[in-house]
């Protein structure tokens, strides 16, 4: 593959921004990217949106059919925000703010499914853009703050006279330490610390009566701590960091880093205090990130895009894509566990590479996308969000192969799609291509484009389109 | 499902001087991967993975102990609730009626205080342990049935266990990939139509592309033999629910009663994380996982089949015997349920026992892998040590 397509790819999501790359160099596309601030305003469609925690207490004090109603409507507005997102994913000019959101999604997870209001989720989301580029230690700080998390882990029940450790656990397991690196006392005591901590008009706040004012025992250290304090025990921890770095190096970089490898991330972070923008201007001028094609299994999500790039199409209505991320096990907004994806080869299964396969078909073939979830109960809401969800140009439109018109020999159109699409061409494929599009291929035939759109479709069912 | 006597022979046996001989394991299985009918030695396993941690203390409920009351103070089923099915003051959560009924039928054992020595109260840890059968300090890379298939697989069978759910599971990774992962096998029929001809062979040049590239391979050997199973076993029992549980165990029980030559089948139900709202939450969940084993159940009972079939039902820990208000965290020892194949239906080892606690949690009684143990060794035939297991087996789960 040619370089400014891979680093297009794996620094955005599709080819978007090869251009771009080629014309601004790596180093200035990484800085312009950091440079640019983040931009997604509020969506007209969440101007009533319950968010308030009296509003919210309104809610559960109705009635069983106006309750289903509401849930239902909340459904649709966080289907309104998975769809401006991937909107936002595909059409960014810089994306990378965008794929580091979707990096913070996928570590300080939140899911819609037990959080169920859609107004905390897009804070969280929004939360995500904002830092994407910020301070770990200060995001861990908000995060702590935010309503969708708190609601999550069930720090909305956790009170001084019934603790609830969700929170406190997988604060030190899953969002910054990692399991070896604390005792169970300092979950039990990381639990009495957050106490009283729950949602708030605000974002989170302490409620006087049911916290716990007495002295804790936290990572050793012992005081009336309270979640900011917390915060700072873990990042003066000798292991913070490498978690998250690990982490990052296999987001960016390789499914399988190496020890040596997340050791010099993790050293430049610890000293960089845990900032991620000198990580990021570090990753763009690092061999071992240019040098990783092929290293990484793509997610669903930047399979979708690609393939909506390359064909030309817009990202279909949220309930179109539901089927295919369900079936992927990625759905935005809602990812599986609090642990979050997994990545790597967890992204692949037979039958998930099969349904990948028939995506492929789908939108070279201009099919319509997939059924509608929930049709019936898109009848009953306001016409703003029916007009969000569902307009007219759902699946209809025909799939535009991109590719260089000027090429008429069938090699060199061969050539110009691996280069865009493969990080390798063994000789099968190369074979299989060429039996595809024929030495006697015509360009100018009427067929011409329908031929290499064939082409294409091979390419991206193959083995090698799925790793990047 | 008749057949003659010479295909069965041809097929999985040979003959000695008139006396059948058959092979020392079936999961052997035989040449065109689809046992041609009912097959008496025939052992299958049914693993259902509790996700998330399920509260042991109110499914199994220890109704006979007031400490139960004092520590559930919120959470507890109430005596009259109870399904006083069980002897020694233990019975049923009430959503748990299929369990109660496959009890008193004497097909189902429960193993009291099933855990490990120094448990990890991570999700994530706790379940990986009980998927590579590890000890609590020890990291391996492998399954347990994944080392069971390794065992005893031909190499390039791609059939030996086959998971539903959406993503593989950690305990049938071996060294060879013998699992197959599928939703549901229509859909996995409907989608391998859109699939190129092409099949490739593995090469090493990247191990993504290897990885990938297997796993095509792996879809067109298997599909073939699930869609013939399911063709033959057409006639679908009415009594499952629409639960997905209920589905997934469907699908199992056509392959089976199909069948199909897969040895191990794996699926899995929860969040069962309740730390809050756990009333609610938990009916819901021992409600479909009560009628979708209960409805499977009665399948392969009047399929005749029950006794080559074993159902395991285990979670990664049970919960902290104190409730939090609402809900219960994170605990250690619960009891594993065993269903069919012959098992003694029996209650192994003691109530859970309040006066022993460490850190607020039970203390277990039973090493996990020593169910495991007695299932590789009693029921698939092979020594435990083949699949790492070096924990003695417990006795008394089969008669």
């Amino acid at each position: 593959m040619k370089e400014s397509f891979f680093l297009s790819q794996r620094l955005g999501f599709t080819n978007a921004q090869a251009a771009t790359i080629e014309r601004l160099g790596l180093r200035n596309f990484v800085s312009q990217s950091l440079a640019t601030p983040p931009t997604l305003p509020e969506p007209d469609f969440l101007a009533d949106a319950p968010r308030t925690p009296n509003e919210l207490r309104a809610i559960r004090q109705m009635s069983q059919e106006d309750k289903k109603q509401a849930a239902v409507a909340e459904r649709l507005r966080t289907a309104g925000v998975v769809q401006l997102w991937l909107e936002k994913m595909a059409t960014d000019e810089f994306p990378l703010r965008e794929k580091m959101a979707l990096f913070w999604h996928g570590h300080f997870v939140s899911s819609v499914q037990k959080v169920k209001i859609s107004y905390s989720m897009w804070g969280q989301n929004q939360l995500f853009r904002e830092m994407a580029f910020g301070n770990y230690r200060e995001l861990t700080r908000r995060i702590l703050h935010d309503n969708a998390m708190l609601a999550y882990l069930d720090n909305t029940q956790n009170r001084a006279d019934k603790l609830n450790e969700n929170l406190s656990r997988e604060l030190l397991e899953l969002f910054t330490l990692g399991v070896g690196n604390y005792s169970e006392t300092d979950i039990k005591e990381g639990a009495r610390a957050l106490a009283g901590l729950s949602i708030g008009e605000q974002g989170g706040q302490y409620y006087r009566r049911w916290e716990d004012n007495n002295p804790k025992t936290y990572l050793d250290q012992t005081g009336n701590w309270k979640a900011d304090d917390m915060v700072d025990h873990i990042f003066a921890h000798p292991k913070a960091g490498e978690l998250l770095m690990t982490k990052f190096l296999k987001f960016f970089v390789t499914d399988s880093p190496s020890a040596s490898l997340i050791g010099d991330y993790t050293a430049a972070f610890r000293k960089a205090d845990f900032e991620m923008k000198p990580i990021l201007e570090k990753m763009g001028q690092d061999n071992r990130f240019l040098q990783s094609q092929g290293m990484k299994i793509k997610d669903p999500v930047t399979f979708l895009l690609q393939l909506l790039y390359e064909f030309q199409l817009d990202v279909p209505p949220a309930p179109y894509i539901r089927s295919y991320s369900n079936g992927q096990g990625m759905e935005l907004l809602n990812p599986p566990n609090v642990k979050g994806w997994d990545g790597g080869r967890s992204w692949l299964s037979s039958q998930k590479l099969l349904q990948r396969v028939g995506v492929v078909s789908l939108l070279a073939n201009g099919k319509c996308f997939g059924k509608m979830k929930g049709g019936r109960k898109m009848a009953n809401q306001p016409e703003e969000m029916q007009a969000m969800l569902r307009p007219e140009r759902e699946g209809r439109q025909k799939p535009e192969l991109r590719r260089d018109k000027s090429l008429t020999k069938n090699k060199a159109i061969i050539q110009e799609l691996t280069d865009r699409h493969v990080f390798a061409v063994n000789a099968d494929l190369q074979s299989a291509c060429e039996q595809l599009l024929k030495y006697d291929f015509d360009a100018s035939s009427s067929t011409a484009q329908q031929s290499v759109t064939r082409l294409a479709e091979h390419i991206m069912k193959s083995p090698e389109f799925q790793i990047y | 499902m008749t057949t003659s006597r010479r295909d069965f022979l041809k097929l999985v046996g040979t003959t000695t001087g008139g006396l059948l001989v058959v092979p020392k394991f079936l999961s052997a299985m035989p040449a065109s991967g689809l046992y041609p009918g009912y097959a008496a030695d025939r052992n299958v396993l049914v693993v259902i993975q509790l996700n998330g941690g399920n509260d042991g203390l109110n499914t199994f409920i220890p109704f006979g102990s007031p400490q139960y009351y004092d520590f559930r103070k919120a959470i507890a089923i109430p005596k009259a609730q109870v399904l006083q099915t069980a002897a020694g003051g233990m019975g049923w959560h009430p959503a748990m009626s299929g369990f109660a009924e496959m009890q008193q039928a004497g097909h189902l054992s429960v193993i009291q205080n099933v855990g490990y020595p120094n448990p990890s109260r991570s999700h994530f840890r706790s379940i990986e342990i009980w998927q590579t059968a590890s000890a609590a300090n020890e990291y391996l890379t492998t399954g347990w049935l994944g080392r069971y298939l390794d065992a005893t697989c031909a190499p390039d069978n791609t059939l030996g266990a086959l998971n539903l759910d959406n993503i593989d599971n950690p305990s049938l990774i071996g060294a060879d990939s013998h699992a197959l992962t599928m939703q549901d096998p229509q859909r996995f029929e409907r989608l391998l139509k859109g699939l190129n001809e092409r099949r490739e062979d593995a090469s090493n040049e990247n191990p993504n592309l290897d990885f990938v590239r297997k796993l095509m391979i792996g879809s067109f050997e298997g599909s073939d033999q699930i869609a013939k199973a399911l063709e033959k076993s057409e006639e679908v029992v009415p009594t499952y629910s629409r639960h997905p549980l209920a589905q997934n165990l469907q699908w199992m029980a056509r392959m089976i009663k199909g069948g199909l030559a897969t040895p191990v089948y794996y699926t899995g139900l929860g969040s069962f994380d309740t730390h809050s709202n756990q009333l609610g939450k938990q009916k819901a969940l021992l409600t479909e996982l009560s009628a979708s084993v209960k409805a499977f159940y009665d399948d392969m009972l009047a399929a005749n089949l029950l006794d080559q079939v074993t159902v395991m039902v285990f979670s990664e820990f049970g919960r902290r015997v104190k409730d939090n208000g609402s809900g219960t965290d994170h605990g250690t020892a619960a009891p594993v349920f065993v269903i069919g194949g012959r098992n003694a239906g029996k209650t192994v080892g003691s109530n859970p026992d309040f006066d022993t606690l460490i850190q607020g949690d039970l203390k277990h009684q039973y090493d996990f892998r020593s169910v495991y143990a007695s299932i590789l060794q009693e029921k698939l035939g092979v020594d435990p040590v083949k699949a790492g297991i070096k924990q003695e087996m417990l006795r008394g789960i089969f008669s």
